[in-house]
Parts: C-alpha cells; sequence; structure tokens
C-alpha cells in the first residue's frame, strides 16, 4: 500500500459501518501501515517504531469507546498517532545519545538506491522542522489532507494550520536546497 | 540555481517518501501480537496501572457531585416555616439552614445519588413544621447507613502474593525508569511519586533495592536530609554489600554542600 493513496476517501465517513464500532483488528489491519510511516515521518527514529505503533494501537483501544461512529476512521487514528509522536518527541530521554544504528533499508539496484536515499534525506530534513509545524507538513504534503482535514486531525484552528505549513514549507525547502548545494559541491 | 530548480528538488524528495513501501508484515505481525499482549494484562500492568490511576482520579471526583447534588436538592426543599419564623435576622436563617443541611446530610448516604425522598421518613410520620429544625436532636446513624448497601459498597481489599513474571518485571523496571527520568529532569517529586507507587505494588519486587537508593537520592535532592539519612541507615541494613552505597552516600554529601 502506498501512502497517501487514500487519504481522501477515508475522510469520508464509512457508511457500512456507521452503526457499528470498529474492531482493534480491523482498525490495525486498515491503519497499520499508514500508521506506521506517518510516525516515521513525524521524527520517530527506526528503534522505537514499534513501540510508537504498539502505543497509538493500545490507546485507540481504550479511547474506542469515544469513537463516533459515523466519523471516518482513519483520520481518528492519525490525531492519536500525532499525539504519540508530539510526546515521543518532546520526551527526555529521546535527546540522549544512542549509539544503536538504524536499520537501513536494503538496497537492490542503482534507482531504488537513489530513492531509498532520497527518503532518508527527507526524513532527515523533516525531523530539523519543529513537531507542530512538521505534523501540519506531513499531513498535508504526503499524507494527503486538506488544511481543514489537518486542523481537524490536530485540534487547531485553522488559520493556526496555515500559518505552519506556509512555516514548514519554508523551512523544508530551505534545507533542501542546502542539503543541495552540498551535495553539488 | 532558480527557485523552480530549489522547489523541483524539495519536491523530488517529497516524491521519493511518498513511494515509501509499506512496512513488512512480519512487523505488522510482531506488533499485533504485542497489542493484543498489552491489552490481555491484568489491571496491575504499567499502562493499565497509569490508566486506572487517572480514572480513579476522576472517579473520585465523580464520586463527590452526588453528596454536592443532594446538598443543593436539600436547600430547595423547603424548609420548616418555624425555622424561617423565628429566625428574623439572615444570620440565624443562615444558621438553621446549615443545621438542617447537616442533619439531612447524615441520611444522604456518601455515593448515593438518589433522591433525598427516599431517605426521609414515610409520610405518615408527624410534619416537621411542629418543632423547629434547629432544636431537633443531633443526628444518630440510619438505617440506610447500617442497610447491606452500604456494606456491600465497602470492600474488603486483601492483599494477593504478587506472582512474578517477566511482566511484572518490566512494569517495575518501567517505574523504576520513569522516576530516575523525572529526577534527571529536576522533577523530584514525581520521582517520589513513582518510587512509592512502586514500593506500594510491589514491596518486595526485584527493582527494590533500586527504589530504595533512588528514593534517598531524591529525598536528598528535596532537601529533606533527616528523612534521607534514616533511610540510608534501613538501606545499609538490608543491602550491605550494595554497589548503590557509594553513589548514595555522594548524592546526600553533595544535597548537605548545596546552600
Amino acid at each position: 500500500m502506498k501512502m497517501g493513496s487514500s487519504a481522501q476517501s477515508t475522510m469520508e465517513p464509512n457508511k457500512e459501518s456507521a452503526k457499528t464500532t470498529p474492531d482493534l483488528d480491523q482498525i490495525y489491519r486498515d491503519c497499520f501501515a499508514s500508521v506506521h510511516r506517518l510516525l516515521r515521518r513525524l521524527g520517530a527514529a527506526e528503534r522505537d517504531l514499534e513501540d510508537l505503533v504498539h502505543d497509538v494501537f493500545v490507546v485507540a483501544h481504550r479511547r474506542l469507546a469515544d469513537f463516533d461512529t459515523t466519523r471516518p476512521i482513519r483520520p481518528w487514528i492519525y490525531g492519536i498517532a500525532t499525539r504519540v509522536a508530539i510526546a515521543y518527541s518532546r520526551r527526555a530521554y529521546q535527546q540522549r545519545v544512542d549509539i544503536r544504528p538504524d536499520v537501513e533499508q536494503q538496497v537492490v539496484d542503482h534507482a531504488s538506491a537513489l530513492r531509498v536515499e532520497r527518503q532518508q534525506l527527507a526524513i532527515r530534513l523533516l525531523s530539523a522542522i519543529p513537531i507542530d509545524q512538521r505534523t501540519v507538513f506531513v499531513l498535508h504534503e504526503l499524507e494527503g489532507y486538506s488544511v481543514k482535514e489537518v486542523a481537524a486531525i490536530t485540534d487547531t484552528p485553522v488559520n493556526t494550520a496555515f500559518s505552519r505549513l506556509r512555516l514548514a514549507r519554508e523551512k523544508f525547502d530551505a534545507l533542501a536546497e542546502e542539503a543541495r548545494r552540498r551535495g553539488a559541491q | 540555481m532558480t527557485n523552480d530548480d530549489r522547489t523541483s528538488f524539495a519536491q523530488s524528495l517529497l516524491d521519493a517518501e511518498r513511494e515509501r513501501e509499506s512496512p513488512p508484515t512480519d512487523v505488522e505481525r510482531r506488533v499485533l501480537a504485542r497489542v493484543h499482549t498489552t491489552l490481555a494484562l491484568p489491571e496491575r500492568s504499567m499502562a493499565g496501572a497509569l490508566y486506572n490511576d487517572a480514572e480513579q482520579t476522576r472517579q473520585r471526583r465523580r464520586g463527590d457531585r452526588p453528596r454536592l447534588w443532594a446538598m443543593i436538592a436539600l436547600l430547595l426543599r423547603p424548609l420548616p416555616l418555624a425555622a424561617f419564623g423565628t429566625g428574623a435576622s439572615l444570620g440565624v436563617t443562615t444558621v438553621v439552614i446549615i443545621k438542617h443541611v447537616n442533619q439531612q446530610r447524615s441520611v444522604v448516604p456518601r455515593r448515593a445519588a438518589a433522591p433525598p425522598t427516599q431517605k426521609t421518613k414515610p409520610s405518615t410520620a408527624a410534619p416537621p413544621t411542629t418543632r423547629p429544625a434547629a432544636n431537633r436532636p443531633a443526628s444518630r446513624p440510619t438505617q440506610i447507613e447500617r442497610s447491606p448497601g452500604k456494606q456491600h459498597l465497602r470492600k474488603t481489599t486483601t492483599r494477593q502474593p504478587q506472582r512474578m513474571t517477566s511482566v511484572t518485571a518490566r512494569e517495575e523496571a518501567q517505574l523504576i525508569e520513569m522516576a530516575s527520568n523525572a529526577m534527571a529532569r529536576g522533577r523530584n517529586s514525581a520521582a517520589l511519586a513513582a518510587l512509592r507507587s512502586h514500593r506500594g505494588r510491589y514491596p518486595k519486587g526485584v527493582y527494590a533495592e533500586e527504589r530504595d537508593a533512588l528514593t534517598i537520592m531524591v529525598l536528598a535532592a528535596l532537601q529533606r536530609p533527616n528523612q534521607a539519612k534514616r533511610e540510608l541507615v534501613r538501606f545499609r541494613k538490608r543491602y550491605r554489600d550494595s554497589l548503590f552505597l557509594d553513589k548514595i552516600v555522594r548524592a546526600l554529601q553533595d544535597a548537605r554542600a548545596r546552600p
């Protein structure tokens, strides 16, 4: 499943399951990959990714009773994931130096090597953006949600989301430019 | 370099990131198994314990509400006319109302939100206007307070021996780590709370030594030298050859040196 491919469709309420509370396993099957990707983009280290995904679904299970079944599930679970990621980024131990290397993806050919390199660079650049701005940027640019939807997911005013998106774009572009200049030298 | 070039490079990075593939299925299965394990844990698990603590606090707060509402309901009830008649001034009326409420509060069970009419005497009883509320005898425990229902509310909690498993050991470690992190951030009160929580849950846990050592250091950091010294004496008796002793003594000396 490629990311962001079904973001728009998942924003629409699922009429078939409008009356029934979704099962955690079903939510997990539907959202695991996207939550995993989202957390990675929001700055989770490879070694902590599984723990954070686990936390998201445990919280989702506890909050399932509060879930409005007329609403789509993915923005709701993304809301939980963003809060978990924000809490993670603010945790003190996060700032400790960890000498364990992150697990790198296996590279098979030149094209995929270039893609993996760019993905890693993108993640590195994203991690340099403040978490609030990064969340809006990732949800809008990579997950395909509109700013209004992002504001609903992150529980922020729409204007704030717009402002954060603008700042994040500026930062990301500047960082990308700097990285390109360094690579060209 | 033009602005378009710069945007296109940033865009290419985002495009590459958009093409990121899903995580492997074994990761998916592994995390799902962990989620199920966590959810199947007993209430004393770490995550469950934290959640339950919050839930209990909420319930305690909720438990106060019926009492408040019962008081409001009682205040709105028609008070004996004689009480108003005799109390000419506002101060006297207030005293009468307070006494009336106090009497009624003793009738209302602590956590019951049932309407107060159920707890009053039947309508065949003498009307309250015959005697001023202020002159009524002091309230005594009523039938409701001694009823089996009330006894049912008071559960006798018996501490069951904690079965040591890898799960409890992990929870213990998490509590200790939480305390350690809090201490590192200078949140000594939070650290002490986590350590006390550990002591309450796992008095003879595998991390008891670490807990006691940390407790002394936290007490020293909180500028409670006497308590820290008492704990140190106990610690020395309990763990004579502890590797933490040097560190504890140093922490106490540092605390003493601090102004």
